[in-house]
């Protein structure tokens, strides 16, 4: 017995009572900054999406669910809902499969000038959306973008497209550019990873006949699970927080078609001044976030850290 | 079924040079062993061998193919690795036939070869295991058996025991040596521990610096070592080096009344040699424990500092100034620690080593004179 109550653990306030210094800097204060930035809005936010209020007057209405209820009737909703579905989509095939690639090249050397390309494709990742949002706005531009004429200089003029006019394109063009600010970061993030896996499990895959697709795919992505749990969790966020690059590029134009949640929640609140109604769209992006994530913790992650 | 050649072999890290030049023949069906202490090239010249690294000059054949610029797979090789290499995420079967798939063997093919494979290795029962489900022992032989499906023409082996415990190490072995007659697959294999080469290799190549000190049959390297590097490196506890004066006749040295007289054989060898002074080479067990009565004429004095008792024999650590020694003695012998005792040098099986380059006067090439 008395042996037992010697390697017990010490409990929580026996060792904040001998660590009273430790205990304020690295736990209370870091929660209680954590509680005035990200948990008051939170719960304020949920507040909120049961009233009905113009963002002026100092009145508020109480409306229960009424909110709710409207938004599952709103047709805006299931489009902008969908359109971070896609965004989320295109996002984990193009920049983040891109990104293990360049990875995976710069690691077994088979890039050339390693050094630039890993600068040039995480340059775009330090950049604010804005202004690659307002960069590829010229690019891109029907009268004298630099983009479409390129493809006419080397005969694929065919392939010119309105990028932005055609409500069918306009919300993957807009993906794509994301896309291209984004795969600096799943490339880092794998580049890292992939100094971690064992390098002999590589070599005896190239004595065994692997190519560097079979090594990429049967090899490394298995071994890299851990990783990429964390960069499809990284992937979800971004996709649905995209705000930056619709406010610059289209504005949800046309007709809506590229909305997400996050610009209807900036419409819905400061031109409709219906501050309830975005609140409650709010609770909705964080509502699909945890679902994604748990999903993700549940089967990524699962398994993911005991090799 | 294969030999390797390797000629004017170098390689280069920039500007650093880790393999100067090395020329090799192994013929086919042997076992050979490199060993050398660490960082002195086994690793590197196995990587390339195995095409693992680029080989900076030279040419290296394999079966009277060259190689030198073939990528791995296409050497016909196979390699065992010290840490195994398993892959973590498939099940020892397809980690066993990771290499049939990709050369497409029909599945019936494939089941037969794994199941007589894994039946020769004892890993039948786990293969449906992944590795971290296994014991080292057992995750060694599947990489083993990896190895060994896609019959090679060469086995490589990159210290494949040193991750195991003493006990397994010494059954692994013998059960790699059993293998190697079953099959007669050519071998390179890599280790600094000179008791597996001792007793593996058909041949043993100490190398020193990237460079080969000596290739020869295991008891040929321990009876005929070619310099003082390989005579200290093989053997466990290693050869007693001790300076003399060599004065036409006998080994003295200053200021003592040590006095070794030489067998004419001998005393011949080292007038050849024209050496005045020499390094004297003396394995544990030929320094002769000699009963206390003895007279101290033709024996050299040496404090007992520690009697390692060891069962099956008994190995003193002796001093004598700076001398230091060690000397094999059977276990009942009566030593005491302490104690100051007279040693004979079994001289017909001592070796005589050049001071300064370390070459075996013995071995070197008869000069004219003395
Ligand atoms: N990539 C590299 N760049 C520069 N030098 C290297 C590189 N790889 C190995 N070396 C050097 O080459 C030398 C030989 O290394 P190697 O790994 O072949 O040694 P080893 O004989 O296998 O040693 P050990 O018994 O410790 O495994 C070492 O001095 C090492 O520092
Ligand atoms: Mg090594």
């Amino acid at each position: 017995m008395s042996e037992l109550l010697q390697t017990r653990q010490p409990s929580l306030f026996e060792f904040a009572r001998a660590h009273v210094l430790a205990t304020i800097f690295g736990v209370v204060m870091p929660l209680v900054v954590f509680a005035v930035f990200v948990g008051y809005p939170i719960v304020y936010t949920v507040v909120l999406s049961l009233y009905e209020w113009n963002g002026m007057t100092p009145t508020k209405t109480f409306v229960g669910l009424a909110n709710y209820q409207y938004m599952l009737q709103d047709r805006y909703f299931y489009t902008a809902l969908f359109n971070n579905l896609k965004w989320l989509a295109v996002t984990l095939v193009f920049p983040v499969c891109l990104g293990l690639v360049i990875a995976y090249g710069l690691r077994a050397k088979i890039l050339p000038f390693p050094t630039l390309v890993r600068t040039v494709i995480f340059f775009p990742v330090t950049m604010s959306l804005i202004s690659v949002g307002l960069m590829f706005l010229l690019i891109l531009n029907p009268l004298f973008g630099a983009f479409d004429t390129l493809l006419q200089s080397i005969g694929l003029g065919g392939l010119v497209m309105e990028w932005f006019g055609d409500y069918r394109i306009a919300l993957y063009t807009l993906t794509v550019v994301s896309g291209w600010a984004f795969t600096g970061m799943p490339m880092i993030f794998y580049f890292a990873g992939l100094g971690d896996v064992p390098k002999d499990t590589f070599d005896a895959a190239r004595i065994e006949g692997a190519g560097h697709a079979r090594m990429l795919i049967q090899v490394a992505v298995p071994q890299l699970r851990p990783v990429t749990a964390v960069v499809v969790m990284l992937t979800i966020f971004e996709s649905l927080r995209a705000f930056d690059l619709i406010a610059v590029m289209t504005k949800g134009a046309p007709f809506g078609t590229t909305n997400v949640l996050g610009y209807l929640v900036y419409l819905e609140s400061f031109w409709n001044s219906r501050f309830g109604y975005g609140a409650a769209l709010s609770v909705a992006i964080l509502a699909v976030s945890v679902g994604l994530a748990t999903l993700v913790t549940r089967t990524l992650m699962k398994g993911a850290f005991d090799v | 079924m294969a030999q390797v050649s390797l000629t004017n072999i170098v390689k280069r890290y920039g500007a650093h040079v880790v393999v100067p030049n090395l020329d090799l023949e192994i013929a086919d069906g042997e076992f050979v062993v490199l060993v050398g202490p660490s960082g002195c090239g086994k690793t590197t010249t196995l990587q390339m061998i195995a095409g693992l690294e680029s080989i900076s000059g030279g040419t290296l054949r394999i079966g009277g193919r060259d190689v030198t610029h073939l990528p791995a797979k296409d050497r016909d090789i196979a390699m065992v690795f010290q840490s195994y290499a398993l892959f973590p995420h498939m099940t020892v079967r397809d980690n066993v036939n990771f290499g049939l798939r990709i050369r497409r063997t029909p599945a019936q093919k494939m089941e037969h070869i794994v199941a007589d494979v894994a039946e020769r290795l004892q890993i039948a029962a786990y293969l449906d295991r992944l590795p971290r489900a296994l014991s080292g022992g057992q995750r060694q032989r599947v990489a083993l058996a990896r190895a060994l499906v896609r019959r090679p023409g060469v086995f490589l082996m990159d210290e494949p025991l040193s991750n195991l415990d003493a006990k397994l190490r010494v059954e692994a072995r013998s059960f790699l040596s059993k293998m190697h007659h079953e099959l007669g697959i050519t071998t390179v294999y890599v280790t600094h521990d000179q008791s597996e080469a001792m007793t593996m290799g058909t041949r043993i190549v100490v190398m020193k610096d990237g460079i080969i000190q000596q290739a020869a049959p295991p008891l040929e390297v321990y009876r005929r070592p070619a310099n003082k590097f390989v005579a200290g490196f093989i053997g466990s506890p290693s050869m007693n080096f001790l300076e003399f004066v060599f004065d036409g006749a006998a080994l003295v040295r200053a200021n003592t009344a040590v006095r070794l007289e030489l067998p004419e054989a001998q005393r011949c060898m080292l007038r050849a040699a024209g050496q005045s002074r020499i390094t004297l080479g003396v394995r544990p067990e030929h320094l002769i424990l000699q009963p206390r009565e003895v007279s101290e004429s033709g024996t050299i004095g040496f404090q007992i500092d520690v009697c390692q008792h060891l069962g099956n024999e008994t190995l003193l650590d002796l001093a004598e100034g700076a001398f230091r020694a060690i000397a094999r003695v059977h276990p009942e012998e009566d030593a005491s620690e302490g104690e100051r005792r007279q040693f004979r040098i079994d001289m017909e099986r001592a070796h005589f080593f050049h001071v300064d380059t370390g070459e075996n006067l013995s071995l070197a090439p008869q000069r004219n004179g003395g």
